[in-house]
């Protein structure tokens, strides 16, 4: 705080940074000289060598091909899809019901709010593990296979799980994804060419339309173009399963929904408080303008909304991600069950796998807080 | 001015009307504003007078609670029988018969520590040594020794690991995570980068590969032959994360105190440990309490955790529970037990917590 600093303040704090430094480091070698005495001892050898080699195990929900004869690599690779689709699902599920309890919190309806918000209140006051036991109870306690529900005759839920028609060629789908990820860059960018162009209306057109024209007609394109045969598989029951189709696995399912009601009870909270943070003026103004009680929040309330709460419900997203490693209790092979648990367990190498997930998680944390942040400079820029 | 205003509209309010009047202006303004509210309340009651007596009739009035065994339940209610025969293992774990009145006094001990907060008055060295002295003396009472007869931590179980961990876990981080948020604003760059440093990492990765770190990693990195108790091993893991959440909660405070009260404690002449101790911890602490209560019954959720590394905690006693052959039906009652007993806690302390916070307000004004 002082602006100036005499000369002995300043050898002092040299000395004070360099003693933490000494200390830090004294800590670190002897953990680490430690470590290396104990992987003796234990003939471990240290090193990612371990990667290449047969896992040996099987994993009983992958995005990509996988038998128990693939690498460690390959398990890895399979457990960080998991990890990621739980997360993107469970996120889009969360979302929409966080959203919907949050509205339904600052409704003007006694009972829906006192509702919504009995149901919030239960749902994060109850830890995320006991959610997930309850849940995967519920879903093991479906009916079997000869008796499941099926919606039109294509999607089944049972005691196995949910199957869904899903494309012959299963990387296709992989392809399209890519496809429409690279439509919707397409659309954002011409959306900006087109604004740069026409500085003179003062406002931004509207993105939407060009997203989802990118998005949809880009992989149509491309299909049409290369003329692929891409056929829907319908899923058939065979004795006490299900030919063709893709089939969600219980622990995934109760995963999702476990992950999706605990995280909603917080976004619905984050909800509640970015409309109540909107100033009464707001609500006046639009009541003056002779705005209607539903078109009043859905123009002017929850757009003014949306800023505040985009930090906060990124750290939800976040946590989504991280809690999703709780996969590990009822055995969905996950990130952590996949590599740092049975690759651990069979290998013996602890510190490299621990290192693995850890650094994966701090990776992926890392790119979701440098986009918050990115958007949140162009955000203060656009000056809202 | 208010009392100004007051004294303007108060002979223009509108006289009082008789209480039907009102309760039917309050169910059209509330219940009925529009065609389509209507709708939605009517289905709402219509939903909830179709589930809530059925589901009290099978949480409560059909259900089962005196009874022995399996075969004493009625099929059409729920049994609670799993959790009544089990109760003692649910909240002493295996800890000997004889010896419960010691975890039973390590509980009152625990809550009343949550009881001292409500006091504005206490003196704070008081409230501050019964913090310090609570986890030592839980863990003497508890483990023994020095005059009590020993019981191995092997025995540990149920609720007793779940209140131990949360309890010792949020006072040993408290300190931690003061020296991590003054770190995080120190003028001394190396500081404040390692202590950004340690609390981004550790708040990017989930629990559970702490967890596993605690459990496997942990005596690798220790001098050979020197291994110590899961139970610690954990709870040191529960340190060492809380503190990085709570330097996080305290940062804010320490943003939030006005930057009059440093350039004061500077003008007397203060040191840095000085001012930090003398006039800026005191104030975010007491500012910070309804956060950290908050905090605490996060910590208290994610104690839940260590039921994966093998501590048998209140939810792996009742996992176990819900696999032994004779209650293996029963899970869903057993779960449902879980949230309930979860959800009174969690729910009871955020409810303190907001109490304390807004009577922190009101002072404030």
């Amino acid at each position: 705080m002082s602006t100036h600093r005499s000369p002995n303040l300043r050898l002092s704090s040299v000395l004070q940074q360099g003693l933490v430094l000494a200390l830090v480091a004294a800590v670190f070698y002897l953990l680490a000289s430690n470590a290396a005495l104990n992987l003796k001892h234990l003939n471990i050898a240290s090193g990612f060598g371990f990667l290449s080699q047969r896992a040996g195990y099987d994993i009983s929900f992958s995005l990509i091909d996988y038998t128990p004869d693939a690498t460690y690599a390959r398990a890895y690779l399979v457990g960080l899809l998991n990890t990621l689709l739980v997360s993107v699902l469970s996120i889009v599920l969360a979302t929409l019901l966080g959203g919907a309890l949050g509205l339904a919190r600052v409704s003007d309806n006694w009972l829906i709010k006192r509702l919504s918000g009995t149901c919030v209140e239960f749902l994060r006051n109850v830890p995320l593990v006991v959610h997930l036991v309850w849940w995967y109870g519920l879903v093991l306690a479906l009916p079997g296979v000869k008796h499941s529900a099926s919606l039109a005759g294509v999607v089944f839920l049972n005691n196995n799980g949910l199957t869904l028609p899903w494309l012959e060629q299963g990387s296709l789908v992989g392809w399209g994804l890519t496809l429409m990820a690279l439509g919707t860059l397409l659309g954002y960018g011409f959306c900006r060419v087109k604004d740069a162009r026409a500085p003179w209306r003062g406002f931004a057109s509207r993105r939407w339309p060009a997203l989802l024209a990118g998005a949809l007609l880009l992989p149509l394109l491309v299909y049409a173009l290369s003329g692929a045969q891409v056929q829907w598989e319908v899923p058939v029951q065979r004795g006490f399963g299900f030919k063709g189709g893709i089939t969600l696995v219980p622990e995934m399912l109760a995963l999702c929904l476990a992950l999706s009601f605990y995280s909603a009870s917080y976004i619905a909270e984050i909800v509640r408080g970015a409309i109540e943070s909107v100033h009464r003026g707001q609500y006046e103004a639009a009541r003056a303008l002779g705005f209607k009680s539903g078109s009043t929040m859905r123009q002017l309330i929850v757009p003014q909304a949306i800023y505040p709460m985009i930090p906060q419900i990124t750290n939800t997203y976040l946590n989504i991600v991280k809690n999703s490693s709780l996969g590990v209790v009822i055995g969905f092979m996950e990130l952590v069950s996949s590599t740092g648990g049975t690759t651990l367990n069979q290998t013996g190498q602890a510190i490299e796998c621990i290192a693995l997930v850890m650094g994966t998680y701090c990776a992926i944390s890392l790119v979701i807080s440098l986009g918050m942040n990115i958007y949140n400079h162009r955000i203060g820029q656009r000056g809202h | 001015m208010t009392a100004m205003n007051q004294a303007l509209t108060l002979p223009l309010a509108p006289p009082r009307l008789p209480w039907t009047r009102r309760a039917l202006t309050w169910t059209r303004s509330q219940l009925f504003p529009s065609a389509g509210h209507s709708l939605l309340t009517l289905g709402v009651i219509a939903l909830l007078c179709w589930c809530v007596p059925a589901a009290l009739n099978w949480l409560v009035f059909d259900a089962t609670f005196v009874g022995e065994h399996a075969r004493d339940c009625n099929p059409a209610g729920a049994c609670w029988l799993p959790i009544t025969q089990r109760w003692n293992l649910f909240v002493y774990g295996f800890y000997p018969q004889a010896e419960q009145w010691r975890v039973t006094l390590s509980f009152v001990l625990a809550g009343s520590a949550f009881g001292l907060l409500f006091f504005k008055r206490l003196d704070r060295r008081l409230l501050l040594a019964y913090l310090a002295l609570l986890p030592i003396v839980m863990w003497w009472l508890l483990k023994g020794g020095a005059g009590l007869p020993e019981v191995s931590s092997t025995r540990f179980a149920g609720m007793l690991v779940t209140v131990f961990l949360g309890t010792a876990g949020m006072i040993f981080a408290l300190p931690l995570g003061i020296l991590l948020a003054l770190g995080r604003r120190s003028k001394l760059p190396v500081v404040r980068l390692l202590c950004v440093l340690y609390i981004e990492l550790v708040r990017s990765v989930p629990v559970i590969s702490l967890l596993f770190m605690a459990s496997l990693m942990i005596q690798l990195f220790l001098p050979p032959g020197s291994a110590f108790d899961i139970l610690l091993r954990v709870q040191l893991v529960l340190i060492l994360f809380t503190a990085a959440y709570m330097a996080e909660t305290l940062r804010g405070g320490l943003q939030n105190l006005p930057r009059g009260q440093y350039e004061a404690a500077q003008a007397l002449g203060f040191g840095y440990w000085k001012t930090m101790g003398q006039i800026i911890l005191p104030q975010v602490l007491k500012q910070s309490i309804a956060p950290l209560l908050t905090q605490f019954i996060g910590l208290f959720k994610e104690t839940t955790l260590v039921m994966i590394v093998g501590v048998l905690d209140i939810v792996g006693i009742a996992m176990s529970t819900a696999v032994t052959p004779e209650w293996v039906e029963y899970g869903h009652e057993i779960y449902v037990f879980l949230a309930i007993y979860f959800f009174v806690i969690c729910f009871a302390l955020s409810r303190y917590a907001r109490h304390l916070e807004q009577r922190m307000e009101q002072s404030r004004s």
